[in-house]
């Protein structure tokens, strides 16, 4: 019981690193004593405008994004039960791109094109799982696969409405496209899915720490698997949605951090599920930083960021699962 | 007292029937065992009975309320089952996976006691097991993963114990032991046992009951005395059997 608490310390003090590391880096860099002037004090400096207008809301945004992102991965990965299963890997994030990238060719910005993305990803989940059933067997293998396959389908169609689309709407099409943080205005919608989220998680985590075990023992051991797949289902669509809707295709959040909590803590979801929000929220502040700096003043999207860490962990992963059943 | 009635149960897996308006009555400290060829649906039967599969047609009865209409939570806390085959998707601990037998016994909002880890360590003990509590599961040998997933059906605790297989790829030292330890408790403590196996002597051993599913979905269940013989076993397994007696117990091997 200690462990755990332990831990989850650990990453309150990471979030707080993350956010003092967002406010601090940037053009203008300012020593802690400033950002504290700034944050807590009345009178009005340049460190008080550029934080509270310019970084503190993209922070925010970061946070809540690479919150919702590895909450919709725990629940993606459980629902599969397959550790390599995330909103990105899924086609989730594809089929919301390909609705956004219509709506902005269409003309139409702002909460069109987040209504739209929100629509497409709840499109492409219903397409995946549906194509995934069929008559036959639910099989978390066949889900993944079908997700992988739709995944491309999307990624050529968003290839085509880019390369039938005029100049003028295409740099932002693209920023979209690569996970970009950096024009969203904060809004609280994301924040209360997250909330929401967490909430209905954390009273399900212990049937998802049996869920785990696989459906047929999950059942045996007194858990009613229909609704709570279903449930599942609805929840890490919706997460996935918001995250996608608040900052384009982010992807690997949802699937690096769990991974990374269970390799320090184990699977036990009552830990999970807040840890994974804590460490997939800090994870994104940081990287945001990271991409408003790196080539500065040039800002890269934050998707390039995750992607850079996230490709070389994933193939880790599955080379590390692969080591695993070799030895079995 | 826990009982369990089949009435008139009809399995069906796409176009093969398994069984065909089948009725038992199980009642405490009867030890059951389903003998038939490969294929021939004692998994699907004994899901069926655990309520995780459809019926084709008739109903499974858990003290007389149909189990279908039974939240899988107060089922779980009377039936359990042993699963032939595990899903052990991510790491867990030997300990943390045999106290999950615990779930049906757990209120929804408090998590699991030092009372909880306590019957997990004495089902640890019971399947020589203790050693083992940090272990991985996905590090443990084939027969160590199946004595925990035996620890977490004792863990769970049911009335009516519902194994597929139990004995598979353990030793024959712990087929004995596990098997022994489980009907002298089902005895002793008023539980019911309905096992699959392959091995008629070990069925021959320890069941009081046995019921024979047949490749055309007849099936004779009585009296394990009454129904172990030759000709009956020859016709079921599709293959002559003989028996050897020794000690005034019978034993049955494959003739050549």
């Amino acid at each position: 019981m200690r462990q755990p608490l332990i831990l989850l310390s650990a990453l309150f003090l990471l979030c707080l690193f993350s956010f003092a590391f967002a406010f601090s880096v940037g053009s203008i860099t300012f020593s802690a004593s400033q950002i504290i002037d700034a944050l807590f004090s009345n009178h009005t400096s340049i460190a008080q405008t550029v934080i509270w207008e310019l970084r503190a809301p993209r922070a925010y945004i970061a946070f809540v994004t690479g919150g919702l992102l590895s909450l919709a991965g725990v629940l993606m990965q459980i629902l599969l039960r397959n550790p390599l299963a995330d909103p990105y890997i899924l086609g989730v994030s594809g089929g919301a791109s390909v609705a956004a990238l219509l709506a902005m060719s269409a003309g139409l910005a702002g909460g069109w094109v987040s209504g739209s993305a929100f629509i497409g990803a709840l499109l492409s989940i219903l397409l995946v799982f549906g194509l995934a059933h069929g008559k036959g067997h639910w099989s978390p293998t066949r889900l993944l696969l079908t997700g992988v396959v739709i995944a491309a389908g999307w990624g050529a169609a968003i290839n085509f409405i880019l390369s039938i689309s005029p100049d003028a709407p295409l740099r932002g099409m693209l920023f979209w496209l690569m996970g970009d943080i950096s024009n969203i205005a904060p809004n609280i919608n994301g924040l209360l899915a997250l909330l929401l989220g967490l909430l209905i998680s954390f009273a399900l985590a212990r049937k998802l720490n049996i869920l785990s075990r696989g459906e047929l023992q999950a059942g045996a051991l007194g858990v009613s698997i229909k609704p709570l797949r279903i449930g599942l289902f609805l929840l890490a669509s919706a997460l996935t949605a918001f995250a996608v809707t608040q900052a384009g295709s982010v992807g690997f959040v949802g699937l690096i951090v769990p991974h990374m909590i269970r390799l320090i803590i184990g699977s036990d979801h009552r830990i999970l599920i807040p840890a994974s929000v804590l460490l997939g929220g800090s994870l994104l502040v940081i990287s945001d930083t990271l991409a408003r700096v790196i080539i500065a003043p040039q800002q890269l999207p934050v998707g390039v960021i995750t992607a850079f860490i996230g490709v070389p962990f994933f193939l880790f992963l599955l080379n590390r699962s692969m080591a695993g059943k070799q030895n079995d | 007292m826990t009982k369990l009635q089949i009435k008139n149960l009809t399995v069906q897996i796409g176009n093969k029937k398994i069984c065909e308006a089948l009725n038992l009555n199980l009642q405490p400290t009867e030890i059951w065992g389903v003998l038939g060829r490969n294929g021939s649906g004692k998994t699907t039967l004994l899901h069926t009975i655990a309520g995780l599969r459809a019926a084709t047609g008739g109903q499974i009865l858990l003290d007389d309320t149909d189990i279908t209409q039974l939240p899988r939570k107060s089922v779980a806390q009377k039936l359990g089952l042993l699963m032939q085959h595990t899903e052990d998707a991510f790491p867990s601990s030997v300990l943390e996976t045999v106290v999950s037998g615990r779930h049906p016994h757990i209120e929804n909002w408090r998590w699991e006691n030092a009372n909880d880890y306590e019957k997990a360590r004495q089902a640890l003990q019971q399947v020589s097991m203790q050693s083992f509590e940090q272990r991985q599961i996905n590090e443990l040998s084939g027969g160590e993963r199946q004595r925990v997933s035996i620890a977490t059906l004792l863990t769970q605790d049911p009335t009516i114990f519902l194994l597929d297989e139990p004995n598979s790829h353990l030793d024959l030292h712990y087929q004995i032991n596990i098997l022994e330890d489980l009907c002298e408790y089902a005895r002793a403590q008023q539980r019911i046992v309905f096992m699959s196996l392959h091995d008629i002597n070990l069925a021959a051993r320890f069941c009081t009951h046995l019921l024979f599913l047949f490749d055309d979905a007849t099936i004779h269940s009585g009296r394990a005395e009454e129904l172990l013989t030759t000709e009956k076993l020859s016709q079921l397994f599709q293959h002559p059997i003989c028996a050897i007696e020794n000690n005034a117990k019978f034993f049955y091997t494959p003739a050549q």
